[in-house]
Order: structure tokens, then sequence, then C-alpha cells
């Protein structure tokens, strides 16, 4: 075969190539080990020298030094060669080698598919919004490095500018073939690759026990926990109390489910309790949150898939949710619970022995003093409220084995799980049956989407109570001490140590408003992103389909779909392209054209590049029997478009004549 | 003068133009390409595309093969036309001066006296051009785009019609002096003659010396005739459409990929012109897409260098992906 020759490669071109390449690389860079960064670094910028000052380019044997050197170094740096964080720290190592051995137009193709292919490798790590946003970016560069290669001239602001502009223009007519794939491509259930064990870290959250500190700890985070859309209109923030973990269990320092970490009630297949006011119906997406809670509005009233309900009102999935999750739910903010039985009441008073002596004997004093349990709850939280009780993020620390003693007679700061623990504890000291919930409460709304972001540091703990006329009833000790806490979310920037919780006052002036919209903006727009393009799964996919009504219901349909869907798109491109050419300004020419069209009909296609005479010619030869006409026609055509016959009668001429043309 | 036939210098007289005489013209010249024909077998493409030529004043470059008859092409034409035929053999050692004359001192008078060159005819086969140095090739050149020469500070009309057939060996012999792409672009045709066909090249084979036959024939059509159908040739009617279609031909030249450069505006000049006169050879006053087709191969190929990728094609074959574009 004959060696093809090929241009030398132009400056624009490699400069474009470099840039496309660092864009594909940096943002690994913070994944890589830092002397695979360097290296890849330092090759690049090696490229970059033989280009501005004419390096020679290196022998056989130094590149295959260098490439010797990018294995050595991931190896060492990775412990192998194999896997994802290794294997792309391969693929930039020996991208670095392939910039210096770079010497043809097909060497710069290879490149450049690289580096599309890096584009990929990204969303191994991230699939958020922001970074699918850089990598269109990307590949905007990546494609116009493409296109500076097929250009025979280069150079000029004019260049970068027509070269940018060809890129958008391919990537927008690329846009509705990836709408049909992503549409259309048969999704496969479960985690793409199995690569979700390496990407979920340590998420911060609710877990089965609560001891002090621990939600004070996650009032600094302001992870969203889980977002929520209404059906209607919102419930009031004081009621808005998302319920997780309940926590029955105490040691006298940590709360827990139970003993053996499963929930006593046992679990019920239907909500048992008797609901007051009208239900709000609502969906949750929740991210991952490597726990079973599925979180509800006080009290849940449906049981999503592959989900249980407790008797306890905590809803439950069967594996950890390690995606994130998007569930319908109704919940019922006013209702009366069923009855307790045996077990309950004796769990909803256990207290340990010995632990936190003052403590229980106010509990014990209180049920001898007062003998009702309306009142003695009703004590409890004016203490809290009237006596000098400070609601703090940072309360010190309660080092000693009677700890409610010591908040409640000491120290007297807390956060909501110091209040909500002595509440309880008080309560079974008097006789009550009572329980700590765990959960969220209130939740910001963001205007732009209407929905309520719920994060982490929304977390919340607050007591329910045993009342033999209502049931469980719920009461929140921490409100007695500061009731701005359900009004208003906690500012967790300004907390120090010790001191009272400030709540976020909404920022005045333009540019808070400014702020608080971007804030809001951004959040709905990462919201749809999860909702509409991370969320699109097996089970999505297919209620999408089935709710167009097309009758795609398997994978096999979904490839016959598909493979129409891009065809016909093809089909249309294609049309587009003849329209243009087809729909002429000249009133001439739209006659000789609806003529073609007559013959096309009957088999004879005139070819692009055929002349009148050629064409007519051949038709007659064909077809005999219309040379009059045919004759005829052409004659006209001719002497109006090529001969500047005066027009007027001969266009009426014309226009008669294929009219009564009836091949 | 100079010993050359009077009749052959200076402008010839105006004759009337007339429309109607289209089909007249027609005939003459087919009598001329029948007659040629009869010598030249099996090459009427190539002898009406040698006639067109003519007819619009351009000049034409013949590269064939050795033994293909290219000579003895001009040399019938010469002789159907009835011109004044020169031939002048270009070698490595040529000068100018053996082309275009010089001053001779005559003893008699003593005077210088100008000898001219082979130049001065009306139609000059340019043998093998490529063969002599640069130099000579551009004395010659010159001639064919000024219509004079200057000698001795003395300029000369050349005689009218003024019409070089230059052929060429291929490039690749050795020896040889490729004219440059500039150069190139003085000739308004470059055709190929190639192998006659099993047919035609029997009736050669069997028939009587060619050189013989060339010396018997009479013109068919005297100079002063075909100066007047030269002058038809510019009010041969070209529609905006045409012109439509010419440009969308450079166009294409220019931005396809088969080409490193495009078409000039020259050259669409001459496709113009080339397709005037292929419209007039075919007895019609005006100009069809098929007239620019006809002569696009020709007139284009040896105006357009190759893309690196495309090399491998011969001018022909480069010029044949503009057959393919679109009429509008």
């Amino acid at each position: 075969m004959k060696k093809r020759q090929s241009y030398p490669i132009a400056n624009s071109t490699l400069m474009w190539l470099f840039a496309a390449l660092l864009m594909a690389v940096m943002p690994h860079a913070p994944r890589l080990p830092l002397l695979v960064t360097a290296l890849f670094l330092v090759f690049l910028s090696w490229r970059y020298m033989m280009v501005i000052y004419r390096w020679q380019p290196l022998s056989k044997i130094s590149r295959f030094a260098l490439t010797s050197l990018g294995l050595a170094v991931v190896y060492i740096t990775q412990g192998t060669l194999i896997g994802r964080d290794a294997g792309i720290s391969l693929l930039i190592a020996m991208l670095g080698v392939k910039l210096l051995e770079m010497s043809n137009e097909r060497d710069v193709y290879i490149t450049i598919m690289i580096a599309y292919f890096l584009v990929i490798t990204h969303f191994l790590y991230s699939q958020s919004l922001l970074t699918a946003g850089y990598m269109f970016v990307v590949v905007v560069v990546i494609t116009t490095t493409l296109i500076d290669l097929n250009r025979h001239e280069h150079g000029g602001a004019a260049q970068i500018k027509s070269n940018l502009q060809a890129a958008g223009w391919l990537m927008l007519q690329a846009a509705p073939f990836m709408l049909f794939l992503f549409i259309l491509f048969p999704r496969i259930g479960g985690p793409i690759w199995g690569l979700h064990d390496e990407t979920r870290g340590g998420t911060t959250g609710l877990s089965e026990e609560m001891s002090p500190g621990m939600i004070s700890n996650l009032s600094g985070s302001d992870e969203v926990a889980f977002r929520v859309k209404f059906d209607a209109e919102l419930p009031p923030n004081p009621q808005r109390y998302w319920r997780g973990p309940v926590l029955w269990h105490t040691d006298g320092q940590r709360w827990k489910a139970s003993i053996s970490g499963q929930p006593p009630a046992g679990r019920s297949s239907l909500p048992d309790f008797e609901p007051l006011g009208a239900p709000f119906k609502y969906t949750v997406t929740m991210e991952p949150s490597n726990q079973r809670w599925l979180f509800a509005l006080d009290l849940p009233g449906v049981i999503p898939q592959e989900s249980a309900l407790t008797k306890d009102f905590q809803l439950q999935t069967v594996k950890p949710i390690t995606q994130r999750v998007r569930y319908d739910m109704v919940s019922f903010t006013e209702y009366r619970t069923g009855k307790i039985s045996l077990l309950e009441r004796q769990r909803a008073l256990q207290l340990p022995a010995g632990v936190n002596p003052e403590t229980q004997r106010l509990g014990r004093r209180w049920r001898a003093e007062l003998n009702n349990e309306a009142a003695i709850i009703d004590a409890a939280l004016r203490m809290y409220a009237t006596e000098e009780f400070i609601y703090t993020l940072s309360p010190p620390l309660l080092l000693t084995a009677d700890p409610m003693d010591k908040f409640l007679f000491d120290t007297r700061r807390g956060f909501c799980e110091h209040y909500s623990s002595s509440f309880v504890t008080l309560m079974r000291a008097a006789g009550v049956p009572a329980r700590v919930v765990t959960g969220y409460q209130g939740g910001e709304l963001n205007p732009v989407g209407d929905y309520l972001i719920i994060r982490q540091k929304d977390a919340h703990a607050w007591a329910e109570v045993w009342l033999d006329e209502f049931g469980w009833v719920r009461v929140d000790p921490t409100a007695a001490v500061a009731p701005e806490r359900v009004e208003l979310s906690i500012n967790n920037a300004l907390s120090r140590q010790g001191e009272a919780v400030t709540f976020d006052l909404p920022i005045g002036g333009k540019l808070g408003e400014l702020v608080r919209k971007f804030r809001f903006g951004w959040d709905s727009m990462n919201n749809g992103w999860n909702q509409w393009v991370l969320n699109y799964n097996e089970a999505q996919q297919r209620s999408f389909l089935s709710n167009l009504g097309l009758g795609i219901e398997s994978w096999k349909d979904m490839v016959i779909a598909l493979a129409i869907a891009l065809f016909s798109l093809l089909g249309m491109f294609g049309a587009f392209i003849l329209l243009r050419n087809y729909q002429s300004p000249d009133p001439i020419v739209r006659l000789w054209k609806a003529y073609c069209r007559k013959l096309s009909r009957k088999g004879v296609w005139r070819r692009p590049s055929e002349g009148p005479r050629a064409f007519s010619e051949r038709v007659v030869t064909m077809h005999p029997e219309w040379a009059g006409d045919v004759n005829q026609i052409t004659q006209l055509y001719i002497d109006i478009r090529y001969a500047n016959a005066a027009r007027q009668e001969s266009v009426r001429a014309l226009r008669n004549a294929i009219n009564r043309f009836k091949p | 003068m100079f010993g050359i036939p009077a009749n052959i210098l200076g402008s010839a007289k105006e004759t009337p133009r007339s429309e109607a005489s289209a089909q007249d013209i027609k005939q003459s010249l087919h009598a001329v390409i029948a007659t040629a024909g009869k010598i030249i077998l099996g090459k009427d493409q190539q002898l009406k595309l040698a006639v067109c030529c003519l007819l619009a004043r351009g000049h034409v470059l013949i590269e064939d093969l050795p033994g293909v008859g290219k000579t003895t092409l001009a040399h019938v034409l010469a002789k159907c036309l009835g011109l004044h035929f020169q031939r002048i053999q270009f070698t490595s050692d040529l000068l100018p001066a053996d082309i275009l004359g010089a001053s001779v001192y005559n003893r008699n008078s003593s005077e210088f006296h100008f000898v001219p060159g082979p130049i001065f005819a009306q139609l000059i086969l340019a043998d093998e051009v490529n063969r002599t140095t640069p130099k000579t090739q551009s004395a010659l050149l010159e001639a064919m785009e000024e219509n004079q020469v200057t000698i001795e500070g003395k300029t000369y009309s050349l005689p009218v019609p003024f019409f070089v057939i230059a052929t060429q060996n291929p490039n690749y012999q050795i020896g040889t002096f490729p004219l440059p792409e500039s150069q190139l672009d003085r000739f308004l045709m470059r055709l190929e003659i190639g192998y006659p066909d099993n047919v035609s090249e029997k009736a050669l084979l069997k028939g009587e010396d060619r050189r013989d036959i060339v010396q018997n024939l009479q013109p068919v059509i005297s100079p002063e005739q075909l100066m007047a159908l030269q002058k038809h040739v510019p009010s041969v009617v070209v529609s905006d459409a045409l012109i439509d279609y010419v440009q969308t031909l450079l166009n294409f030249s220019r931005e396809a990929a088969f080409y490193r450069t495009g078409l000039s505006p020259r050259a669409g000049l001459a496709l113009v012109r080339a397709a005037q006169a292929w419209a007039l050879l075919d007895g019609r006053t005006h100009t069809l897409p098929e007239d620019v087709q006809a002569v696009l191969p020709h007139v284009a190929g040896h105006r357009l260098v190759a893309a690196p990728e495309f090399r491998d094609q011969s001018a022909l074959e480069l010029a044949s992906h503009l057959l393919k574009v679109a009429v509008p």
C-alpha cells in the first residue's frame, strides 16, 4: 500500500489540542497521584516547547524510556495498573507520552479520540450538573480541535470564531440524537459497573443511635438530605416534622432503637392510626444515606414499594439506600394512634437503674404531686421555658455517669438531643410512657422550583408521650426553650462554643436577595438534573415510556424504537437539506422542478448535475412517446433561463405546457 | 513583408453578424471537423475541442505520449483552415531568438535587418514545449499572451489569427522543465489524445501514408471566415442562470477537499468563453450548462492543484469531480 502523504500539523491545531487536553485532564488532578499529574504536565510543556522553539522530536529509544517511566510511575503510585483509578492514571500518563510521539495527522486523531474518552471517565466520579456542564464545554473545545485539524488555512481570530461556531453547530445537530438515545437506550438495572461502593464515601445523616452531640454535629452540614415537592399547599412550618428513627432504649447516656437494634414494635402492613385532618400529598427525592430510613411527614399514610412500616411509624427499606430514591407519600399531620401493647408500655417506661438519680427523683416527685399526665408534661415544659436553659449548638461536654443530672441541674446548655432525651427520661421517671423520635424539622422553601429542601442541619430530635385519650402525642421540648427553632432555620455560620443558637433571618438588601435567588435557582436546576437525568433508571424509563402510550415495553421494543427514531432523524436532516435546494425563489426554477417531479413519479430522475438538454434527451430515449411535450417544455425552459427570452409570455407558455404534461 | 502571405497580417474585414447564421456556422465548422476527422481517425471529440479552442481565441496544450498524433492534429487543422503553419521543435538548447527572430547585418545595404523567427505564423506547433529551458518557454508564452513580440526595442505584431498548439510529454519523463502553474494558465484547454480505438487503428494501419493525405488537403474555410466566426463567440448569450452555475463550480473547487487551490476568476472567464465557443459549434446563440460541462474537464484540469490526499488522480479525474456539482 502506498503511504499516504499528510499535512504538517498546523500550530493552531496543536494549541487547540493542548487546551482541550488540559481542560479534560485537570479535573482529574485532585484524584490522581501528584506524580502522574506532574508527569503529564511535563510532557505537555515539552511538546509545547517542541512547537515554539522547534525542539527536535525524540528518538525511539528515549520514547521507549519515557513510556516505561510512565508505566513505572503509575504502578508505584497506584500499586496496580487495573481498576478505575489506576486505569485513568495510566491513560493520562500514556496520553502525555503520546503527545511527545505525535507526528502526523493520524496521531492527532488518536489523541483527540483519547480526549473524548477522558471526558467520559469523569462521569465515573461525578454525575453532577456542574460536571456535565463543564464536560460539555470540553467537548466543544475538542470538537473545535477536530475542525481546526481539517481546515487547510489556519490562523487569525476570525478562524477561532468560525471554528467554535462550526463546533457549536455540530453539537446542536447532535442534540436530537442525544435526546433519543437518552430516552430510548435500554437501561440496565443496578448501579453502573457496581461503582457505587467506591463513589459513595462517608455520608452524613441520622443513624439508629443518638448520643449527646450527634445531631449538633449534623447541624454544621449544609448537605441536602432530601427534597420534597407538595402536590397542593404546604403544611405550616411548625407541623413539618419529618419522621425518622424512633428510639426506645437508653442506658442513661445513649439512646438506641432497642437492645438488639431492631425496632421493638414489629412491622405492620397498614398504617395503624386514625387520621383526623386532610392528607398532604407529596413526592420525596432522597439523597443516598447508606441507611434504611425513608423520611416522611409525621405520620406516613402509605407505604412505598420495597419498604415497610414499623408499628412506631418508621418507614424502612429492605436494602440500605445507596442511590438517590424518589417516592410518593401521603401524610396526616393530625391523627389519633391506636392502642399501646403491654410490651410497648414496658419498653416506653424503661430506665436504667441508678443512673441519673436526680432526674429520676424529680420525675417521681412530679408524679406524686400532680398525678396527672398532662400536668406533668406541662410542668416539664414550664421548667425548660422559665428556668435558665440555653439552646446551643456546642454544649459543654457531659463527661459523667449521670449526664441528664448534669444537664438539667448544672450546665443547662444543650441542643435538641439534650432536651428530648432529658424530657423522655423525666416522663418515664414520672410513669408516663415516652420515646425519642429523631428526624428533620422544617426545611427551606425553594420558590424557583416550589419545593422544600431539607438539609442535614435540619436534623432534629423530639419526644412522643402516650396519653390514653389521644394515643402517642408529639411533644417538642426544644420548642419550649427556643420557639424559633420550629419557625426558622439554624444559622450555623456564627455559632461559637457554648453560645446560644442564632437563627437565619432573611438577609436584607438587594445583594442578599440576589444571593438567595441564585442559591435557589442553582438548587432547583440541580434538583431537576437529579430527577430527570440521573434518576432516569430502568423503572423510570419504563413508566415514562408506558405513559407515552406507544406500546414500548421490552428492551427489544426500545431498540427498535431507537433505530426508527434515529433513522427518521437522519431522514429529516436529509429532507431538510433537499428542501433547502428545492425551494427556489425563482418561479421558473420552481416550474422546472415541478416538471422534474412529475417525471420522477414515473421513475425518471434528473441527476442533480444534469443540464436540461441532456436530461430531456435521456427522457426521450427512455420514453419516445413523451417526445413532443418534453421537447417543447425543455425548449421553453432553455429559452427563458439560458437564452434570456422575453419572460412574460414564455413563462405562461411554460406553465401551461407543464400543466398539460401528463406522463 | 518578410515573405509571409500578406493576407495574414493585420485585421480582416468585419463581417456583419447575423443570428440566423448560427446554423451556417455550425455547418462550416463541422465541415472542418469532418475533413480533419478523415485523417485523424476516431478523435472527433478532441478535434472538436481543438476547434472550439481556436474559436475562443485560446491556445491548446496537448499532453500525451509520443506517436499518438499530436503533430498530425496540428498539421491537419492548419491545412483545413488554410492557416500559415510553423513548427518549432523545442530542445534544451533552443534560445528565445530562435523562436522570435533576430536582426542580421546586411552587407549590401550596410544595415541591420530583422529576420522574423518561426513564431510569425498563424498556427504554431510548439512541439515538446517542456523540453526547453524556462527562458525560452517564457518567450513563447509571453508572445501568446500579448499577441506581439518586442525585439531590440521594436514591437512587431503577430499575425491574426494566432493559434498555438503546444505539445508536451507527460511530466515524469527525464530531462524536462515542467511548465509552472502560472504558465499553464495561458492555455485555454489541455487535451489528451489517447490511443485510437480498435476500428480506427485498423483503418490507420491499412490506409495510405497520412503525410501524403495532409499534403493534398484543401482548406475548408479561409482565415478570414475563421476570424469572422471568432467575432461571434462573445455575442453568444450567457444568462444569469449560467453564471450562477459557473460560480457554483468555482466555489466548489475552492471548498472541496480534492483541491489545494481552487479555480481563479481567470479560470472562470476561460470557462465561460470556452462554453460560448462550444455553444456556437453546436449552432446555438445561447450557452447551456451542458456546454460548460463539455469543456469543463479540459479547461479546469490543468488549473487545479490536487490536495495531498488526491495527488494520485490525473488532471481529468480531478476535474471530473466538478461534473457532479448540481446545476442550480
